[in-house]
């Protein structure tokens, strides 16, 4: 589903990634692993075609997101570190102005918002200013908005943070979903023991470049995710 | 700890105004640079320029009148007063944002920092802002008279302190009203709707001086004597200005200090008092219940516009100064409407050509100038912020963006230049044929004056900011489409005058408007080629 070869991207003289190489197939999630300023943010938005590259290539489905943005944005959903939404419409409207962009049918977004809404426990805000939502609000909003059009990859940058317990578990219910009926999903995260529970496949970044990478258990072995960070990141690229 | 606040205060202000934030910038070439640094410089030059002969011209008439008579220290309070509302106007809304709707308010106050650092280190960025606006004014007035009477250091001395007296005089004031806005704001349910009607308060007052200030002019002029004893009653703040400068008197300066610094001091204590209150305050919204209706499905397109409009709408300084140009032209048309037969019979009068004919013309260019201030497309790409990134990741086309911000400022403005074509045709009682040149040269020139706005904002997109007034207020590319637009309007227009024996208003305008649709299709294809490259650079 995902496919990203040899992907260079240089700020300047720095290097924040560089030439790195993952595969995420259909019904998948995969985890994306590193400390402050790897280069995870800028591997996912490269993904999403939001910054562009210097060398390699991304696919979605096969389509090239150089080549072909829009039809790769269609098959996905992007939720940013950071929920900074507008804060000056209401949650039914901006949740509308998602479905609207991805052109999604009236009844499949009203039953979509109602169903998703409801998980989240977000329903009775949704008339409110988005500026009034809590971080958590924010954040749940923003997941809703990603699942609207029930996208084939979800990336998500460190979708956890701020979440409640009970949102936590919810998402990791509807992460695993979503895999059940064929779609991916790529996801940074800081939380070692909801990507070792959670992830197919395991990536570990540091300055740029991939430490490792492959199924979670064969990546961990016998350890636990958090030694093996550890004991990578304390070790020499 | 005091000064690095100062510090990160004044980089704020810098990288609001002048970095995009954006981190996939390619690294410009240094002839690039200086390209953008020339074109800068030059539009900096242009604006203190424009400011400095506009405030000589204003300043003749009182320096002529009363310089070098026993008046004298009048001319200079006058300078006094010009330099507080000017600072005054120019910053009471900065002062807000700036002070209480900081977004790193809740951070520094969780740091161990004294309240009052926090406070005067904003309090001395507004002083700065403020010192900006008052040299504007200050400078020409001051050479003007020099160049009159000739020079004299101890004066030029006085009146520097006094100048920054006032300036601390009128900080103090602007935060008080701050203070104020953002009490009665922090309290009301329908906070915006507060500080919109209270804006618009404003600008019509604004409006009105503006309007006539030709008149209170000669009335200053011509009614010197009574009006200085006026000041002297009333304003004493501005009489100690003008015989501190005029008479070098020190204890006029220190009447001044005591009239500045108290109250700022005032001021200054009163905004601590309840600095945490305010700015950690909920306000009161009564929750809005849910309830389940049909959803509208539209375009993306579609959507993309109604949320630009919804973003107009939803912030009173965006109204405030992007539709400035909108309460322009309705005060103009109303104007006209009521007014319109003296004044044309006054220009006709004293005018050397032939004015009627030239009316059509004259009113392109009064709606050419307005139209350059209805400019909300000149800002709403920066004030996508960190947002740019979402709808970068969704499958939104450049053209489909670009459309929603061209024609949301084109609805914004439309009607409000249509009716005031319509109370403008009728006030002057203009023929059929020709009113209808007016308003198909007026709307070109809007559509072209829009394109312009939005090809300054994609060419000099701000994304890294802390609060939108400041990108509204003090963006870069805001400035330079609102001077644009008005060299533009000049450039269309006034070759009229020039040609105006031999080609009638009505067939000038009809080729204006040619001229305007031919410069759109030029705009058009570049944001399908170059406007969409940026469009795929933007993000944060």
């Amino acid at each position: 589903m995902l496919s990203v070869k040899n992907l260079t991207k240089k700020y300047g003289e720095k290097v924040a990634v560089n030439n790195l190489s993952i595969e995420i197939a259909p019904g998948e999630i995969y985890g994306f692993i590193g400390r402050n300023g790897a280069g995870k943010t800028t591997t996912i938005k490269a993904c999403c075609g939001i910054i562009g590259f210097d060398e390699g290539e991304i696919t979605i489905d096969g389509v090239s997101i150089k080549e072909n943005p829009l039809e790769c944005k269609k098959k996905m959903a992007y939720i940013p570190d950071n929920p900074d939404l507008y804060d000056f419409l209401s949650g039914i409207k901006y949740l509308n102005f998602v479905a609207d962009v991805y052109g999604i049918p009236k009844k499949e977004r009203e039953e979509r918002i109602r169903k998703y809404a409801d998980i989240f426990e977000l329903t009775e805000a949704l008339a409110e200013n988005i500026g009034s939502y809590s971080h958590g609000m924010k954040q749940k909003l923003a997941i809703i908005s990603a699942l609207i059009h029930s996208p084939k990859l979800m990336i998500l940058d460190e979708p956890f943070v701020g979440l409640d317990p009970k949102a936590t578990h919810k998402l990791k219910e509807i992460m695993n979903e979503l895999c059940a009926q064929g779609s991916a999903i790529f996801f940074s995260t800081h939380v070692l023991e909801v990507a070792e529970k959670l992830c197919d496949k395991i990536a570990i970044i540091k300055d740029g470049k991939l430490l490792i990478s492959g199924k979670t258990n064969e990546v961990i072995g016998s350890a636990s995710l958090e030694s093996v960070f550890l004991e990578l990141e304390g070790s020499d690229v | 700890m005091f000064k690095t606040l100062l510090f990160i205060n004044l980089k704020w202000l810098l990288v609001s105004m002048f970095s995009g934030g954006a981190k996939n910038v390619k690294k410009k070439s240094p002839a690039k640079k200086k390209i953008t640094a020339v074109l800068i410089a030059f539009l900096a030059i242009y604006v203190i320029a424009y400011l400095m002969v506009a405030v000589c011209l204003l300043f003749s008439s009182f320096s002529s009148a009363f310089g070098k008579t026993e008046l004298e220290w009048f001319y200079f309070a006058l300078i006094g007063l010009t330099v507080f509302l000017f600072t005054f106007m120019g910053s009471v809304f900065s002062t807000q944002s700036i002070i209480f709707n900081a977004k790193d308010n809740e951070l520094l106050l969780s740091m161990p920092i004294p309240t009052f650092y926090i406070l005067s280190s904003r309090v001395i960025l507004l002083f700065i802002l403020d010192l900006f606006y008052a040299l504007v004014l200050a400078i020409p007035a001051i050479g003007l008279y020099f160049y009159q009477y000739g020079f004299s250091l101890k004066m030029l001395a006085v009146y520097i302190l006094c100048i920054l007296l006032t300036v601390v005089f009128s900080a103090a004031v602007t935060s008080f009203f701050g203070w104020l806005i953002a009490l009665i704001s922090s309290k009301m349910r329908k906070g915006t709707l507060f500080q919109t009607l209270f804006s618009i308060l404003f600008l019509a007052a604004y409006m009105l001086v503006f309007a006539n200030l030709q008149n209170y002019i000669t009335l200053i002029v011509s009614n010197g004597t009574q009006i200085a004893d006026a000041f002297r009653k009333y304003l004493p703040v501005f009489r100690f200005f003008g015989t501190a400068v005029s008479g070098s008197e020190i204890l006029s300066l220190a009447a001044l200090a005591v009239c500045a610094l108290i109250p700022f001091a005032l001021s200054c204590l009163l905004i601590s008092k309840s600095f945490i209150k305010i700015t950690t305050s909920k306000k009161a919204d009564k929750k809005k219940k849910y309830v389940e209706k049909e959803l509208s499905v539209s375009s993306a397109k579609v959507a993309l516009l109604r949320k630009e409009i919804s973003r107009f709408f939803s912030l009173p300084m965006y109204i405030l100064n992007c539709g400035t140009g909108i309460i322009f032209m309705l005060f103009f048309s109303a104007f006209i409407l009521f007014k319109g037969n003296d004044m044309l019979y006054a220009f006709s009068y004293s005018a050397s050509m032939d004015f009627e004919s030239a009316v059509p013309v004259i009113l392109c260019i009064v709606f050419g100038f307005c139209a350059g201030m209805c400019n909300s497309s000149a800002v709403s790409i920066s004030l996508e912020g960190s947002k740019i990134n979402v709808i970068r990741s969704m499958p939104i086309k450049s053209d489909d963006f670009f459309f929603a911000k061209y024609v949301s400022n084109l609805i914004i403005g439309s009607p409000a230049l249509m009716l005031s074509v319509f109370l403008s045709s009728v006030g002057l009682k203009i023929a059929f044929a020709d009113s209808v040149s007016v308003a198909v040269a007026s709307f070109a020139f809007f559509a072209l004056s829009n394109f312009i706005n939005l090809f300054c904002n994609t060419a000099l997109p701000r994304f890294a900011w802390s609060s939108e007034i400041v990108v509204i207020k003090q963006g870069i590319s805001v400035l330079a489409a609102m001077l644009t637009n008005l060299a533009t309007c000049a450039i269309l227009f006034s070759p009229y005058f020039i040609m105006a024996e031999r080609i009638s208003a009505s067939i000038y305008l009809w080729a204006v408007s040619g001229i305007s649709l031919i410069v759109c299709i030029i705009f058009i294809r570049y944001f399908k080629t170059g406007g969409k490259t940026r469009f795929e650079n933007m993000n944060i």
